[in-house]
């Protein structure tokens, strides 16, 4: 039994520790930040100097000052995070409930599986160039649309084992009760994968969130997203901004952990618990 | 008024093939379908619903032809084999469904469940989600959703299979009740044959994906149209005898009966065929008039009102059903004699002679 919990312990400090180091970070002043005055649990004198910063460019005490701040990569990772979500739960959903009611297309779900056989830098320089010959370079929906493709055989895959769940009789059932194909689509199979849609959709958007490849070879400088923008903060006296790094990652875990509690009711339930008898 | 009319038809799939199926079931009949597990009996009831399309023949309902039918317009409801309730919505939501979709009116959507909550007592448990159901209460939503459409037939797939024997006993009395009372047309798909022959006006057996024989509970259990029926009606099941009939065609000589079995009919003249005794036809003791023999008691099965007793004859086992409690030795030699009015000729290629 001690064993156990002592693997579980281990376990969760190799996971939670970063997260400690990340969060304690953001609120250390910058002499604090190195082994300088001597690693620190926890900040001596607490601070939020290093969110002020990247808020407004400058913070009071500190000489070096931003050109940018992180409002813009904040609304941008916002945007197309959500929209490239949108983009792929919205056809992996559809896509995938053809494929697995209706037989369409059976060679889809590898042909699909494929867009992930390789890691996406090995496509990204003609990525790049059809994307500046759309246009589309350094445009949100440019960046959506990359990620809406990029995690598409995710969504497809995830919604079609959810799909594959759902008793064919219980659409036969509502067929025959006088639904057509679409109505039976929205009114039964969609409200009994929900769980399984949120889960999509919120694993899917922390793909999306976290990208760091995609962003910085697709943006320039409008829609610049957080990943990206947190590698520019390095200044030529400063050295790494350990701080405003760490105060700029806690602020980018937010919308994931809103979005998932927000799921969680949805998450850990059985998708057709009950329909048929046992 | 004929409901459904099914016509030649035929439908394959990789590896099987259903049908030819024709067969007629009338307004108001309660039509049993029974067979053997996986020989196509759901198929025919998606044939019926149009969830499924013949390949050949057609479905006619009601005198309109079901080719250009869909689903949702034909007007029959079906009470699924695994119930397929939506697991989403409570009692209430299960069962007003179809008649929501339908577009009917709030009056006419309380009424209909306030009738079918009333004929099936399930009043207590609309507020509830289906996975906070018993096994039985599920299956009176399942129902009840069926009911409240008032469609012009149900169709019953193996409806109360999972109950235990009582409750499905007590379902079974319900469904012949609601049928009668409200003189709807049901099909009723079963491989328990009890189940079937009970509550049935009309039985169609299904075998291989054929119909092998159609007619009232009674003729298909005493006068069997194939071996094929006659092996899968009755319980226990009918006594078989290879044997050949004689060269006058008066006689049939089973080959491991001690002495020939008079015959009546027209059986193929020194053919090979079979002969079949129900096992309540056999007789323990002589009977004047009837072939007898001596069979060795294996094993008695007291069952209450009857009791049965498996005997060996030479290799063969015999079933024998004999009214209230026998009290036989195992190992013990019996004579038992054939019912000689009620044996079942089939020739060489299992047709009843």
């Amino acid at each position: 039994m001690a064993l156990k919990y002592f693997f579980v312990l281990l376990a969760c400090a190799v996971v939670l520790y970063p997260l400690l180091w990340m969060v304690t970070m953001a609120f250390k002043p910058h002499p604090e930040w190195t082994t300088v005055a001597g690693l620190t649990w926890f900040p001596e004198n607490p601070t939020l100097q290093n969110f002020e910063f990247i808020f407004f460019g400058r913070a009071e005490g500190l000489v070096v000052s931003l050109d940018r701040t992180i409002v813009g990569p904040l609304i941008a990772s916002l945007v197309t995070s959500i929209m490239g979500t949108l983009v792929a739960v919205v056809c992996g959903t559809l896509s995938s409930y053809a494929v697995v009611r209706f037989g369409l297309a059976q060679s889809l779900p590898l042909s699909v599986l494929q867009l992930r056989l390789f890691p996406p830098l090995a496509v990204m320089i003609p990525v790049m160039v059809m994307w500046s010959f759309l246009g589309a370079v350094d445009t949100w929906w440019g960046l959506s649309l990359i990620y809406g493709i990029v995690t598409l055989p995710f969504a497809f895959w995830l919604m079609k084992t959810f799909f594959e769940e759902v008793p064919v009789e219980i659409e036969d059932a509502a067929r025959v009760a006088g639904c057509s194909y679409w109505r039976v689509f929205y009114r039964i199979t969609l409200p009994i994968v929900k769980p399984g849609l949120a889960t999509c959709a919120l694993f899917v958007f922390i793909l999306n969130w976290s990208d760091y490849l995609l962003a910085l070879l697709l943006t320039q400088r409008d829609w610049v997203t957080l990943p990206v923008y947190m590698a520019t903060l390095t200044s030529a006296m400063g050295g790494q901004m350990y701080g405003m790094k760490a105060a700029l990652g806690v602020i980018a875990a937010i919308p994931p952990v809103i979005f998932g509690l927000m799921i969680q009711k949805h998450l850990v339930r059985g998708l057709t618990f009950g329909a048929l008898k046992q | 008024m004929t409901a459904i009319e099914i016509t030649n038809a035929v439908k394959t799939y990789p590896e099987f093939t259903l049908g030819p199926i024709s067969m007629t079931v009338e307004q108001g009949e309660f039509f049993g379908i029974f067979g053997p597990p996986s020989t196509g009996k759901t198929s025919i009831l998606k044939l019926i619903l149009g969830l499924l399309q013949p390949d050949e023949g057609q479905v006619v309902l009601s005198g309109r032809d079901g080719a250009g039918m869909d689903v949702a317009e034909r007007g029959i409801s079906m009470v699924f084999q695994n119930l397929a309730l939506f697991p989403h919505m409570t009692g209430r939501e299960n069962i007003i469904f179809p008649l929501r979709e339908r577009g009917a009116s709030e009056r006419e959507i309380a009424e209909r469940l306030d009738f079918v909550s009333e004929v099936l007592h399930v009043s207590h448990i609309l507020h509830k989600n289906p996975a906070q159901m018993s096994g039985g209460e599920r299956q009176r939503i399942a129902l009840g959703r069926a009911f409240a459409a008032d469609s012009r037939a149900m169709l019953l797939d193996e409806p109360i299979a999972a109950l235990d024997a009582r409750l499905r006993e007590e379902m079974r009395v319900e469904l012949k009740r609601l049928q009668r009372e409200n003189n709807q047309t049901f099909v009723y798909v079963s491989h328990d044959e009890e189940e079937v022959m009970a509550i049935s006006d009309r039985v169609a057996v299904v075998i291989d994906g054929k119909i092998a024989q159609i007619g009232t509970p009674d003729e298909v259990y005493s006068r069997p149209g194939s071996l094929a029926v006659a092996k899968v009606i009755g319980s226990p099941p009918m006594n078989l005898f290879q044997g050949y009939f004689d060269e006058r065609g008066a006689q049939f000589k089973a080959d491991i009966l001690p002495e020939s079995v008079a015959i009546s009919g027209a059986p193929p003249k020194g053919r090979e065929g079979t002969l079949g005794v129900r096992p309540e036809d056999i007789w323990l003791g002589e009977s004047d008039g009837n072939p007898s023999f001596e069979v060795t008691v294996s094993s008695v099965e007291p069952l209450g009102s009857y009791t049965i007793i498996n005997a060996m004859l030479g290799e063969q086992i015999l079933k024998i059903r004999t009214p209230g409690q026998v009290i036989l030795k195992e190992g013990c030699a019996q004579r038992v004699s054939l019912d000689s009015r009620h044996l079942h000729l089939f020739d060489e290629t299992g047709q009843r002679i």
